[in-house]
C-alpha cells in the first residue's frame, strides 16, 4: 500500500514538474528565477575563485585585437590597452551623440558613465544551460530588473531578476537575449570611428556567441560590412548611455535563410568567465554630482 | 538513507556546479556535476529514496537556473528511474558502470533539454516590421551530446571518491530496512 502511494505521490510530482516547465511557466514573460543564489554563494564563490585561477594559468589567453598596429615590444601592452580603451570610448560617445541629437535632447550630459555604475562580484553562473550570471548583490543594493550591465566599456547583459536573495544577469550571448545594434569600425592605422550604414540589425543570443538573421545578402554587401567589424547596441529601448556599447565583433558572414545573410557575432571574451560586472545601478548625475537611481528599460522579451 | 548527509551532498555538489560553470568545458558544453551525485544517489539508495532524491536535487539546480522550474527535475528523475532499475545488474563499484551511466544520464537531460527547446525555443522564429523574416534560434543538440559526453568522462572519478565515502548516507540500513518492511 505504501509503495502505491509513493508511486502516486512521485507521478504527481513528476507530472507538476512537466506541466511547470513545458507548459506553464515557459509561456511567462519573465521566468521566475532564482532567489536562491546567496544560499549557495559559500561554496560556489570559492570554488569560482579557484576555477578562475587555474583558468588563469592553464587556459587558452584571450586572443589579440587584430585591429591593432604592429609595434615593437615595448610597453606595448599598456599602449594596445589604452588605444583600445579610447576606441571604445569614442565608439560609445559618436553613437550616444547621434541618438541624442536623434531625440533632440542635446542639453542631456554625455559624462563619463562610471560614476552612474556599481561593481558587483559573479558569484557563479546559471546551474542549467542558459548564459546567466549570478551576482552578489539585491535590490536593496540598487539592483533592479533591465538595468544594463557592463565590463569595461563594452555591454555584457541585462539584470534579469533582482530580489532579497540575489540577482542574476542575462548575457548578450543567452539564448533568450535579442537587442537592436549597429555597425560600426575603425579604419586601419587610424582612430577614425566610422558607422556602418545598414538596416537595423536584430543581435539574437544563441547561447555560444550572437547572430543577426535579418538582413539580407543584399543589405550586407552593399554596406561592406566585413569579419572584424563592430556590433555596437543601438536600441532605445535602453538607457541613452549604453547606446554605442561594443556587443562584440562580427567573426563570420554567411548565407542563412534564402537571400539573408547570417552574421555571427563574438564578444571579445567568455562572458561566463567574467569574475565582477558594473551595473547601471544609476542612470544620471545631477549637478551636485549625486547619481539618479535608473529607471527600468522596456523588457526585450 | 540519511537525508542530511543527502542534505549536504546536494548543497555541495549544487553550489560547485554553480561555481564552475563556465571554466569546465568546450565549445559551450560543460559537464553536469549534479547529474553524478544523481546517479550516485539512485545507484545505491533504495528506489524510493533515490527517485525522491533525484528529483530534489533537480528541483534545486531548477531554482538556480533561468530555465523554467522543473526541467531538470524531470531530467534527473527520468535518469533515477533508469538507474534504479540496474541496480540489481551492474557492477556498481566499477568505473565502466560510472561511466556508461553517467553518459546514459547526460542523453537523458539532452533529450529533455532538446525536446523542450523544440517546443520553447530560445529565441522563436519571428518577422520583423520590415517584414523580414527570422529564423528560430535553438541551442545546438551536438553540444548537448557533448555536455553528456564531458560528465560520463567525469563520472569514474567523481564517483570512485563518492563510493569511499558512501558509508555516511547509510544506504544498506534503508534498504534493508524497506525490504524488511515488504517482506
Amino acid at each position: 500500500m505504501s509503495r502505491l502511494t509513493f508511486n502516486h505521490v512521485f507521478v504527481a510530482l513528476l507530472f507538476v514538474a512537466l506541466l511547470s516547465s513545458f507548459v506553464i511557466l515557459p509561456r511567462r514573460d519573465a521566468t521566475p528565477v532564482p532567489q536562491l543564489q546567496m544560499l549557495f554563494a559559500p561554496v560556489a564563490r570559492p570554488t569560482s575563485k579557484i576555477a578562475s585561477w587555474l583558468d588563469a594559468r592553464i587556459g587558452k589567453a584571450a586572443p589579440a585585437d587584430p585591429e591593432m598596429p604592429d609595434g615593437p615590444p615595448r610597453l606595448a601592452s599598456e599602449v594596445y590597452k589604452e588605444n583600445e580603451e579610447l576606441r571604445l570610448q569614442l565608439a560609445a560617445l559618436t553613437a550616444q551623440l547621434q541618438q541624442l541629437a536623434e531625440i533632440n535632447a542635446e542639453r542631456e550630459a554625455v559624462g563619463d558613465i562610471r560614476p552612474l555604475c556599481t561593481p558587483f562580484v559573479v558569484i557563479g553562473a546559471d546551474a542549467g544551460t542558459r548564459q546567466s550570471l549570478a551576482l552578489q548583490g539585491t535590490s536593496l543594493d540598487g539592483l533592479a530588473v533591465d538595468q544594463p550591465v557592463l565590463r569595461g566599456q563594452e555591454l555584457v547583459g541585462r539584470i534579469l531578476t533582482a530580489g532579497m536573495g540575489g540577482a542574476i544577469v542575462q548575457l548578450v550571448v543567452d539564448d533568450h537575449f535579442k537587442a537592436n545594434g549597429g555597425f560600426a569600425r575603425f579604419e586601419a592605422g587610424s582612430n577614425e570611428y566610422i558607422p556602418i550604414a545598414s538596416k537595423l540589425p536584430l543581435v539574437q543570443g544563441t547561447g555560444q556567441g550572437m547572430l543577426i538573421q535579418n538582413l539580407s545578402l543584399r543589405d550586407v554587401e552593399e554596406s561592406g560590412l566585413r569579419a572584424g567589424d563592430w556590433v555596437v547596441l543601438s536600441d532605445r529601448d535602453w538607457p541613452i548611455v549604453v547606446q554605442g556599447r561594443r556587443l562584440g565583433r562580427v567573426v563570420s558572414i554567411t548565407t542563412g535563410a534564402p537571400l539573408y545573410a547570417r552574421i555571427a557575432v563574438q564578444p571579445s571574451t567568455d562572458l561566463m568567465k567574467i569574475r565582477e560586472v558594473m551595473v547601471l545601478t544609476h542612470r544620471t548625475v545631477d549637478a551636485t554630482g549625486d547619481s539618479k537611481p535608473a529607471q527600468k528599460v522596456k523588457q526585450m522579451q | 538513507m540519511r537525508w542530511i548527509a543527502y542534505f549536504i551532498l546536494a548543497y555541495l555538489f549544487v553550489g560547485m556546479h554553480v561555481g564552475l560553470r563556465g571554466f569546465v568545458g568546450y565549445a559551450g558544453a560543460a559537464p553536469d556535476i549534479v547529474l553524478l551525485a544523481v546517479v550516485f544517489i539512485a545507484i545505491n539508495a533504495p528506489r524510493d529514496a533515490a527517485l525522491l532524491g533525484a528529483f530534489g536535487l533537480g528541483l534545486m539546480q531548477d531554482l538556480l537556473s533561468a530555465q523554467p522550474l522543473g526541467l531538470y527535475a524531470v531530467g534527473y528523475s527520468l535518469t533515477a528511474m533508469f538507474v534504479v532499475s540496474t541496480q540489481e545488474i551492474v557492477y556498481r563499484e566499477h568505473p565502466l558502470t560510472h561511466f556508461s551511466l553517467g553518459l546514459i544520464g547526460g542523453l537523458f537531460i539532452a533529450l529533455v533539454m532538446t525536446v523542450h527547446g523544440w517546443f520553447w525555443p530560445g529565441q522563436p522564429s519571428m518577422m520583423t516590421e520590415t517584414g523580414d523574416p527570422i529564423p528560430a534560434v535553438r541551442a545546438s543538440f551536438v553540444t548537448r551530446l557533448l555536455s553528456a559526453f564531458f560528465t560520463a568522462m567525469l563520472a569514474p572519478l567523481i564517483l570512485f571518491l563518492l563510493m569511499r565515502i558512501k558509508r555516511l548516507f547509510a544506504f544498506e540500513g534503508g534498504r534493508k530496512r524497506a525490504w524488511g518492511r515488504r517482506s
